[in-house]
Formats: C-alpha cells, sequence, structure tokens
C-alpha cells in the first residue's frame, strides 16, 4: 500500500498502488485531485506501473510521445486521463523513460472517484447552440466541442467545452452535458499585456533586420523558405472583420493575405518585426534545445498584423481591444496564429504614463506568445489559476531567453533585460515604466515576488483567469535568481545563482522542467519539483544549476 | 598592362664544339690567329625547368543575403618546364642583338578561404575554405636580348645577355564558389569554384648567360640559364575585384644551337 499526499493541501487521497484509479479508497468526499511527484526512485516505479496499467485498461492515453530533445535515449509522454472513454479535464500525467523503457520521472494530476455516466443527454449540436447562445457568437464549423468529464468543487460534471471568439476575447465556455447550464468559461487569449489602456503610440523602433521572403511573380512575400517550418506573416490590412472572421475559421486565410513588398525592401515595421522575431524564436528553440518549433515537427508558425487600423479605436461599434493592445497566440485559429496588436494611435498613451507601439516590435513579447504555442504542445498547462500563472511565466521566460539570445545586454530599446515588453510598453510620461513586468522585480508591477502574496482571485475572463498574469511574478522572479542570484525581498533569502554566463543551464532547466515533465495542471509546487528533476537530469543532484534552482524556488516561498 | 623596370640578367652559355670551324668562319671572320670566323646569326632551342614558384592573389565580391561574400584566392605556380626558340645576330665583334620566344605552362591549385554572409543576421559571416584544382597558367614571353658573346674555347663561347621582355600571361581564376548550408546556416560547407580564364600583358626584364659548344660548323649544343620579371595585374570584371601576379622566374635548359 502507497500514500500519496496532495500537494496543494486541499484532498487527500490513499489509494493501493495495484489498484486503478477507478477503485480508490477514499479519505476525503470532495474532488480527489491526486498531484503525482515522486520523488523516490522506488515512488518513481510504483507511478511508472499504475501508469502503465492505466494505460493498458484506456484509463490513461498517450497525447504526445518524443524523444528527448536534450537527453540522449530519453523519452517523453504526454498521458491524458479518461473516463470511460470520455476525457478527464486536467488529468494528465508526464512520464520520462530512459532508454530500456524504464520511468525516469513521473508528474501529473489525476483524479480517482469518478463515478458518473459518460452519456451526455445535450448533442453536440445543442452544445454548440447554447455555446453560441452564452457566448454571443458564432461557432466555426472548422471547431467541434469536446465531450470531457470536468472536476467541479463538489465532484465531477460530464459536461461539453467549446471555445468562441467573443469582441473581448477567446472564451472557452464548459456547459453542462444533461441542461446546456454554463459551468464555467475563462478567457483563452494568453496576452503579453492584461488590462491595458489607451496610450501613445510612434511606430518603429528604426532597427536594421533581414527579412527572409519569397519571390513570387514578381513580387516577394512574408513567407520564409530558409527555415524548416512554414513562417507566413498576413497583413489584414486594418480589415477587422476578415481578420475576426479568419480567426474563428469562418473563412480561410489566403495568399492574398500574405505580407507583400514589390521590391523586398520592406518598410512595414510590424510586418518586418512579427516576421522575423518568430523566425528568431524558432531559432532559438532549435539551437538552445534542438525543438523544432512549436510541436517540435515544424508546425507552421503563422503572424498577423493589422488586424485593425489604429484610427479605429476611437470609432463608434464594437472595439477588439486585444487587436490593439495586445498580442496573443491562439492555438485554435486558423490552425494556430500569431496575432499582434496594432499599438495605439499616435498622441494617445495609457493611464500608466505608457504608449504602446505595434505589438511585434518586442522580441520579448513574440517569443512569449510563441512560447503559449509551445506550452499547448507540450505540457498544455491549463489556463488558469496556478497552472495558468505557469504557462505565463514559462512564456515570459522564454521571451526573456531569447532575448538574452540575440540581443547585447543592457538597458533601453533593442537591449536584452528582465523586463518583458520594454520596446513596445514604453514610458510616455515622467514617472512611468518601460515594460509590463520586471522578472528581477516583480514587485515593481504590482506582481508578487513570494508565494505568500499569491494573488487569489475568481478564475474567469474578468479576473485574468485567477490573476494568470499577477502571479507569474513568482516563477519569474524564481528563474531570475537561479541565473542572476540576488536576495528575495520578502523572505530574506538569498541565492547563489549560477551567473549571466551559465544562464543556459538554468533556461535548459526550464525548458525541460516546463515542456517535458510539467503536467497540466500543475502548481508551483509541481514546478518546483519538475524543474529540481530537470536539474538533476541534466546536470545530477547538488550540482550548481540544481543548487540555484532549488534556492531560488525556497527563496519565493515555493516549497 | 603594367611594366615594371626590374632589373634582368640573361646570361646565355652557349657551347661550340670544334668540329667544321673551317666553315664556322665567315668572311668577315677575325685572323686566323684568333680562331674560327664568328657565326652571323646563332639559332638557339631549349627546353627545361622553371623551379620558381609565384604566388597569385585574387580577390572577387559578390552581393548575396543583402551583404558582399569575398573570396580570396591565392595560387602558388610550382616548378614546370618551358621551351624557347630565338635568335641572335652578330652586329659587330662580340654584339649581338636577339629575341627569344620562351613558353612556360603549368597547372595548379587555388587555396581559397571566403566568407559568406548568414541569411539571416547582418554582420555574422561564415568562414570557408578550399581548393580549386587544375587551374591552367600560360606565359608567353618575348625576350628582347642585347648580348655580348665571349669565346671561350675553340668550340666554346659564352653569351650574356640582358633586355626588356613582353609577358603574355594567361591564368584561370577562381570567380566565385559553391557552398552547401542547411538550417540553421551557421556554419557553411565548399563544394567548388567556379573559375574565368585571364589575360594580361606587361613588360619586364630579362638576363641571362648561355654557354654552346659546337659540335660542327652550323651545329652545337649548349646550355643556358636565365631570369626575367615582371609584375601582371589581371583586368577587373565581374565579381573580380582585384588579381596580381608575378611572372618570369630563373629558368635552366638546355637544347641545339644552330649557326650561320
Amino acid at each position: 500500500m502507497r500514500r500519496l499526499a496532495s500537494a496543494i493541501g486541499i484532498t487527500f487521497v490513499v489509494f493501493f498502488a495495484t489498484h486503478s484509479i477507478r477503485e480508490p479508497r477514499v479519505l476525503h468526499a470532495q474532488v480527489r485531485a491526486q498531484t503525482v511527484a515522486p520523488s523516490a526512485p522506488a515512488d518513481v516505479r510504483d507511478w511508472d506501473n499504475t501508469a502503465s496499467r492505466l494505460l493498458r485498461s484506456a484509463e490513461l492515453r498517450v497525447r504526445l510521445q518524443r524523444a528527448d530533445t536534450l537527453l540522449p535515449r530519453r523519452t517523453i509522454e504526454q498521458l491524458d486521463q479518461y473516463h470511460r472513454g470520455v476525457r478527464v479535464w486536467g488529468g494528465s500525467l508526464s512520464r520520462q523513460l530512459d532508454d530500456s523503457s524504464a520511468a525516469v520521472s513521473v508528474f501529473g494530476v489525476v483524479y480517482a472517484g469518478i463515478t458518473l455516466d459518460p452519456t451526455p443527454t445535450l448533442t453536440e449540436s445543442d452544445a454548440v447552440a447554447a455555446i453560441e447562445r452564452i457566448g454571443g457568437a458564432r461557432f466555426s464549423s472548422a471547431r467541434r466541442p469536446e465531450l470531457v468529464v470536468l472536476p467541479i468543487d463538489d465532484g465531477f460534471k460530464l459536461a461539453w467545452v467549446g471555445e468562441v471568439m467573443t469582441r473581448r476575447d477567446v472564451v472557452r465556455y464548459f456547459v453542462d452535458a444533461a441542461n446546456g447550464q454554463l459551468i464555467r468559461h475563462y478567457g483563452m487569449l494568453q496576452r503579453q499585456v492584461a488590462n491595458a489602456a489607451i496610450g501613445h503610440g510612434t511606430g518603429v523602433l528604426g532597427d536594421d533586420k533581414k527579412v527572409s521572403a519569397t519571390s513570387s511573380g514578381g513580387a516577394f512575400l512574408a513567407s520564409d523558405p530558409l527555415r524548416p517550418p512554414s513562417i507566413v506573416t498576413y497583413d489584414m490590412r486594418g480589415n477587422t472583420v476578415r481578420a475576426v472572421n479568419i480567426l474563428n475559421d469562418v473563412i480561410p486565410l489566403s495568399t492574398a493575405d500574405v505580407a507583400s513588398s514589390t521590391s523586398n525592401n520592406w518598410t512595414d515595421a510590424a510586418v518586418v518585426d512579427a516576421h522575423t522575431y518568430s523566425a528568431y524564436t524558432y531559432d532559438y528553440y532549435f539551437k538552445r534545445f534542438g525543438r523544432r518549433g512549436l510541436d517540435n515537427a515544424d508546425h507552421p508558425l503563422r503572424n498577423m498584423v493589422h488586424s485593425v487600423q489604429r484610427a479605429d479605436l476611437f470609432e463608434p461599434g464594437p472595439i477588439f481591444g486585444d487587436l490593439f493592445f495586445n498580442a496573443f497566440y491562439c492555438g485554435d485559429c486558423a490552425g494556430g496564429i500569431m496575432v499582434y496588436g496594432e499599438g495605439i494611435p499616435g498622441g494617445t498613451y495609457l493611464a500608466s504614463g505608457q504608449f504602446l507601439d505595434y505589438f511585434s516590435g518586442a522580441l520579448d513579447v513574440v517569443a512569449h506568445e510563441l512560447t503559449h504555442g509551445v506550452t499547448n504542445y507540450s505540457s498544455h498547462l491549463e489556463y488558469v489559476n496556478e497552472s495558468g500563472a505557469l504557462n505565463e511565466a514559462f512564456s515570459d521566460i522564454m521571451g526573456t531567453s531569447v532575448e538574452f539570445f540575440f540581443q547585447p545586454p543592457g538597458t533601453g530599446l533593442l537591449r536584452a533585460d528582465y523586463l518583458i515588453g520594454e520596446d513596445i510598453a514604453r514610458a510616455a510620461l515622467p514617472g512611468a515604466l518601460d515594460g509590463v513586468r520586471s522578472m528581477s522585480d516583480p514587485a515593481l508591477f504590482d506582481q508578487p515576488d513570494h508565494y505568500s502574496k499569491l494573488v487569489v482571485l475568481p478564475p474567469d475572463e474578468d479576473n485574468d483567469n485567477g490573476g494568470v498574469h499577477t502571479n507569474s511574478g513568482i516563477p519569474n522572479h524564481a528563474f531570475y535568481l537561479a541565473i542572476e542570484g540576488g536576495t528575495n525581498r520578502t523572505s530574506g533569502i538569498r541565492v547563489q545563482g549560477v551567473g549571466a554566463s551559465n544562464r543556459e543551464q538554468i533556461e535548459k532547466v526550464f525548458y525541460r522542467g516546463f515542456t517535458q515533465l510539467m503536467p497540466a495542471n500543475a502548481t508551483f509546487s509541481v514546478a518546483r519539483a519538475v524543474t529540481l528533476r530537470a536539474a538533476q537530469d541534466l546536470y545530477g543532484l547538488n550540482s550548481a544549476p540544481y543548487n540555484a534552482v532549488r534556492d531560488a524556488w525556497t527563496a519565493v516561498g515555493v516549497n | 598592362m603594367r611594366a615594371l623596370a626590374t632589373i634582368s640578367v640573361w646570361l646565355a652559355l652557349t657551347g661550340s664544339a670544334g668540329l667544321g670551324t673551317a666553315a664556322a668562319q665567315s668572311a668577315t671572320a677575325p685572323p686566323a690567329s684568333k680562331g674560327p670566323a664568328r657565326p652571323r646569326i646563332r639559332i638557339g632551342a631549349n627546353g627545361g625547368v622553371q623551379p620558381s614558384s609565384i604566388a597569385i592573389t585574387s580577390s572577387t565580391t559578390t552581393p548575396i543575403y543583402t551583404e558582399n561574400e569575398t573570396v580570396n584566392a591565392t595560387y602558388s605556380v610550382g616548378s614546370g618546364v618551358f621551351f624557347d626558340g630565338g635568335v641572335l645576330v652578330r652586329l659587330a665583334g662580340g654584339l649581338h642583338a636577339g629575341v627569344t620566344v620562351s613558353s612556360f605552362m603549368k597547372q595548379n591549385d587555388g587555396d581559397i578561404t571566403a566568407t559568406v554572409p548568414h541569411p539571416f543576421f547582418y554582420n555574422t559571416p561564415r568562414s570557408v575554405s578550399g581548393v580549386a584544382a587544375g587551374l591552367t597558367r600560360n606565359e608567353l614571353v618575348t625576350h628582347v636580348q642585347a648580348a655580348y658573346v665571349i669565346r671561350a674555347g675553340k668550340s666554346i663561347d659564352i653569351a650574356v645577355s640582358v633586355g626588356p621582355s613582353w609577358f603574355h600571361v594567361t591564368q584561370d581564376l577562381v570567380t566565385g564558389i559553391t557552398v552547401s548550408e542547411r538550417y540553421p546556416y551557421d556554419t557553411t560547407t565548399f563544394t567548388g569554384a567556379s573559375t574565368a580564364r585571364v589575360s594580361a600583358d606587361s613588360v619586364g626584364v630579362n638576363a641571362g648567360a648561355d654557354v654552346a659548344f659546337k659540335l660542327s660548323k652550323n651545329i652545337g649544343i649548349g646550355g643556358l640559364v636565365r631570369y626575367s620579371h615582371a609584375s601582371v595585374d589581371f583586368p577587373v570584371s565581374g565579381a573580380l575585384t582585384s588579381s596580381k601576379s608575378d611572372a618570369g622566374g630563373f629558368q635552366a635548359g638546355g637544347g641545339i644551337r644552330l649557326y650561320f
């Protein structure tokens, strides 16, 4: 018998390692979420055996299986939990196997005690109608809702889940499969700048860079023919209706939407930066980790710019705010696409005293958003609460890492630093700050730098899905401390970082932890466990990177 | 074409045999006490070795990836065989004037170093090196000579000469390279070179010595050493931005001599 305790302190489940999830010995009446983060080899073997048995009984199914890009002869599996053929929302395991197929690590969250009948009363068509009615938006034919078992506070619900793009957001709705009532909803746009306000923009940064284009019919298209994946940048030329229809999969992208130049001398700065910075991000992942794009299989990279015109911001009618002052990766839109906000008209600025430039103009912003795509194809971190904050943090971590890879360190424009978005959210008024977040000093932008300051908000789109852009400050700061070292202002704990010259070590640790070992419903505590496991895998127990990561998490109050 | 006033010495060692000396005497021959009469015309044909090692450089610049690819090549012309033929006409006493045409041909390799721009990033050139093999060099040189012939014995005479030389040099030069590259394009591999045959003329000087041994009145054998030199600038066109070459060098050989 093995006793397993929840790391999040909400529930406890005890069950026999030889039993399936359907046969637990329940000690708590509520949802039995089991956080899986064994560290002892014997426990890892037990969970490996359990996972294998659940795979045979179809209670777990392999979602992803791929070779480890950082360690030879390792395989990573992402396993989703199922209940009688229906996916259990948020139930997943990440299993690392060696060349003899023995488990090296197992992390995840699984649910026990599911007894509901997985036969829905509502048909799929009924679910589409319900979601369209609730969301006030059309459900494209390209997307279908999925029937899932949804863990809720007092048990489980059979639910249909689907996403539609509203005027505010792409919203994920969960409706009761019995009666069509709304159970849960939250925004899916993985934003760079949350709650941005109207400000002032000045245009381009003026740096010269190469653009990899395709010659076609006497013109040049923003389609990169040299990199392994298709990298295409689409210019919607301010046609918002068309842009939104494309994002909702009502109409497809066409060649006519591809940004073009007659001379291959590109003057549209938003196009140039979207096209090149998305390619740089691909380069970084390839060179640093051997990863081939978002899905590690050269999934196409699509960029969309000018989905609105800046001047339309003050026009009467519906406002798609995210298309002005945000950037987001929508994995379900047009086969997965990056959408870069247009910024704000000249002469205006945000309440924060910042003006916003074209969002593609910041390398860390572009890399941040594309990393959401990486997350979608790897850990699938649920974009709500702590897992959502981890999702955001990983995007900040990779965004900053890409910046340090391509730009010289320093302060100011086109310099690598620990600010997020400083190249496009620039101080316009005295006392205003550059950027939207700081990994070195999260408090600068009202983010917590310690777990004791975790901001607890309702997990809906009106509250940033539980403060995912706020609480990301905690893992962000841990990453910073692990590299640069220093003292956490809240705990007073000092960390010996690996040093800037060794930043590659910490980048690899976090990459490995977040893309290979992290389960979808991870908490900060699980993130600590997976990054420590990654550090041990890569550099050994008690190595300098291992100690730096351990001490950094401890300093920010995550144990 | 550029003429360089490089001093050269042409030493012609002419040997003449003691056979048929009477026939070798001319109407203006010196008194019998001074030996046979000097021939008026001396014709020589030689083959030999040109052991000099000439260094050539060339450079090309080709726009690619919005920057310039630069290819530098150096060629070492090793030892080779030359052939020449010439004539000396006696003007007065031992003083002669003449002309010799010399041909030198050699195939050589070119060592290439190049910097190829990165397709994605400025100021991130990739270095590559390679060899272009089988490049042909041909020097056709016309030596104009003022020679003085010294009789060193009954059948042996020695000619020393000096004069200007007109060089016509043909050389295969590297005009570009081909490389193989693949993502992420941080390195590149040399796969070949394109070449062009260029020619240039230049004026230099020559000096030499020739020792001849007469086998009969009209025939002899001889050996020579010669040094000639010029500097050549090959014409610049297309991607080729510069190429300089020395020409000539030491030659040593031997052959037949005809006297009239």
